[in-house]
């Protein structure tokens, strides 16, 4: 439907087809909220405590979304892990009392080869490899790690060691924790 | 020129169910009473580069004629920023959005609506968000209702559910990040609309064609952000290219351009076919900007506006 004037014969079929998605959209949608609801209660548990954290506490409330209501979590971000095959996230927010800030997006996805291939879409052949979880480049203010079916990604605002520091230890706790989950 | 006031009696009809008259609709589509005029001695658009983005930002708008030329006394000012993603470089810098906020209030606005959310934590970002805290505190933040709205002229776009408080507004500014777009490979003041769309209709940017995947019909998803910038054409529109994602767009994190630039304009066609260079692309390589220009909406021909450069 390239022009919005479709022709009478494809017309009906695609007005379908296109409430049909819509209602696909919408019982997505649902699905994305704050965090509490059960499917998402085991990928919460994989957030780092804050007495493990030493300096740094969650930031408000973190948020969950499952399939595609990664969309409205992540935007348009979202194409790439629904296309790999994406089961769900978390996101969460740490601060420290210097007010510096680090951003958690942990993604469970549908196998390992899935969270393979979508590390190396986010971090290709790029920054320097660091020992967390089964592979990791970190970059000049984020970290991309992957272990077993989980993508994740830490960022801050800075380029700070301090900053660095906070990522590369809430990484290393997010995969121990990946490791000693059910 | 539709106002506020003739836009809300004619919103009383689409909270009925009706949609608006393709009259009305085409009338929003014209610059506004208060844009500065394209022609004579004014400047179409301004670049300014600094290490500021606060002072680079205010010294755009005064370049370009002032806050003045934009703003009177008692105006309700809309302000859409690109601001729901935390990651650096993803959303503009709240810098920036402080320096336009500071100058509309100095203008004399009554009333200030951030149209789309910003994310948590965004302000606490700027170093001036304590000197400023009375300026965020005077902020109101969307309504969540949304108006469906007919679009006559548009190609693939015929209608579109839109934030009402855009009509709300006597003076609209589009505050855009220059950056990365995985899809559309850039994003600045016209992909912006979109934050004024639920994800309904922002899904059938995406999806209207049936063809698979997120950005499985570039060209409709082009043409529709074309086509809902004709909604409403913004009064000014400001972009940071001061630090922004190059790659890994629109969420990010990813590798960052550093500029050190903000561009103001007083149409979206311009201001985008001068920042998407900041990524190395030409204008005809980003495809909703020939469309929106097609559509009248500003020039892409860089050589013919008059465009002043500057350093602060």
């Amino acid at each position: 439907m390239p022009s919005g004037q479709p022709d009478a014969k494809r017309s009906i079929p695609r007005a379908a087809l296109w409430v049909l998605i819509s209602c696909f959209i919408v019982s997505f949608s649902v699905h994305c909220s704050q965090a509490g609801e059960p499917a998402t209660q085991e990928l919460l548990r994989l957030l780092p405590p804050e007495s493990d954290l030493k300096t740094w506490t969650l930031d408000g409330e973190p948020q969950t979304a499952e399939g595609m209501a990664l969309f409205e979590l992540i935007n348009g971000g979202a194409e790439e892990y629904v296309k790999q095959g994406f089961r769900r996230a978390v996101t969460a927010t740490y601060k420290n009392k210097e007010g510096k800030r680090i951003n958690l997006d942990i993604y469970e996805m549908r196998s390992s080869e899935s969270a393979k291939r979508i590390f190396r879409k986010k971090a290709g052949d790029k920054g320097t490899k660091v020992p967390v979880g089964d592979e990791a480049a970190l970059e000049d203010y984020y970290l991309n790690f992957r272990k077993g079916p989980y993508q994740v990604t830490l960022s801050g605002y800075d380029t700070q060691k301090e900053t660095l520091e906070g990522i590369l230890h809430m990484g290393r706790l997010v995969a121990e924790r990946i490791d000693a989950s059910p | 020129m539709i106002t506020r006031r003739s836009f809300l009696k004619k919103a009383a009809c689409v909270t009925g169910g009706a949609l608006l008259s393709s009259g009305s609709l085409s009338v929003l589509a014209q610059p506004s009473a208060q844009s500065p005029p394209a022609t004579g001695t004014r400047l179409d658009l301004v670049a300014v580069k600094g290490k500021d983005p606060f002072v680079a930002a205010q010294t755009a708008i005064e370049e370009l004629g002032g806050i003045e030329a934009f703003v009177k006394r008692g105006d309700r000012v809309g302000l859409l920023v690109n601001s729901p993603f935390k990651n650096v470089g993803a959303s503009v810098n709240p810098d920036v959005v402080l320096a336009v906020l500071e100058k509309c209030l100095e203008a004399g606005a009554k009333e200030i609506r951030y149209l789309k959310d910003p994310h948590r934590g965004y302000w606490e970002r700027s170093p001036k968000s304590g000197a400023l805290a009375t300026v965020i505190k005077s902020l109101k933040y969307e309504s969540g209702d949304h108006a469906k709205v007919e679009i006559p002229a548009g190609v693939a776009l015929k209608e579109a559910s839109v934030a009402k408080d855009l009509f709300e507004c006597d003076v609209f500014i589009n505050v855009s990040v220059t950056k990365h777009h995985d899809g559309v490979r850039y994003s600045g003041a016209l992909k912006n609309m979109m934050g004024l769309c639920p994800f309904s209709t922002n899904s059938f940017f995406h999806w209207g064609t049936l063809r698979l995947g997120w950005y499985g019909d570039l060209d409709h998803l082009n043409q529709c952000i074309a086509d809902l910038n004709l909604v409403r054409k913004p009064n000014l529109c400001l972009s940071d290219a001061t630090t922004f994602i190059t790659e890994n767009g629109p969420y990010g994190p990813g590798k960052l351009g550093a500029f050190e630039t903000v561009v103001a304009s007083i149409n979206p066609v311009s201001q985008d076919a001068f920042c998407c260079r900041f990524l190395g692309l030409q204008p005809e390589e980003v495809l909703m900007i020939p469309k929106a220009a097609r559509h009248g909406l500003g020039s892409m021909n860089l050589s013919r506006l008059k465009i002043k450069t500057l350093s602060v």
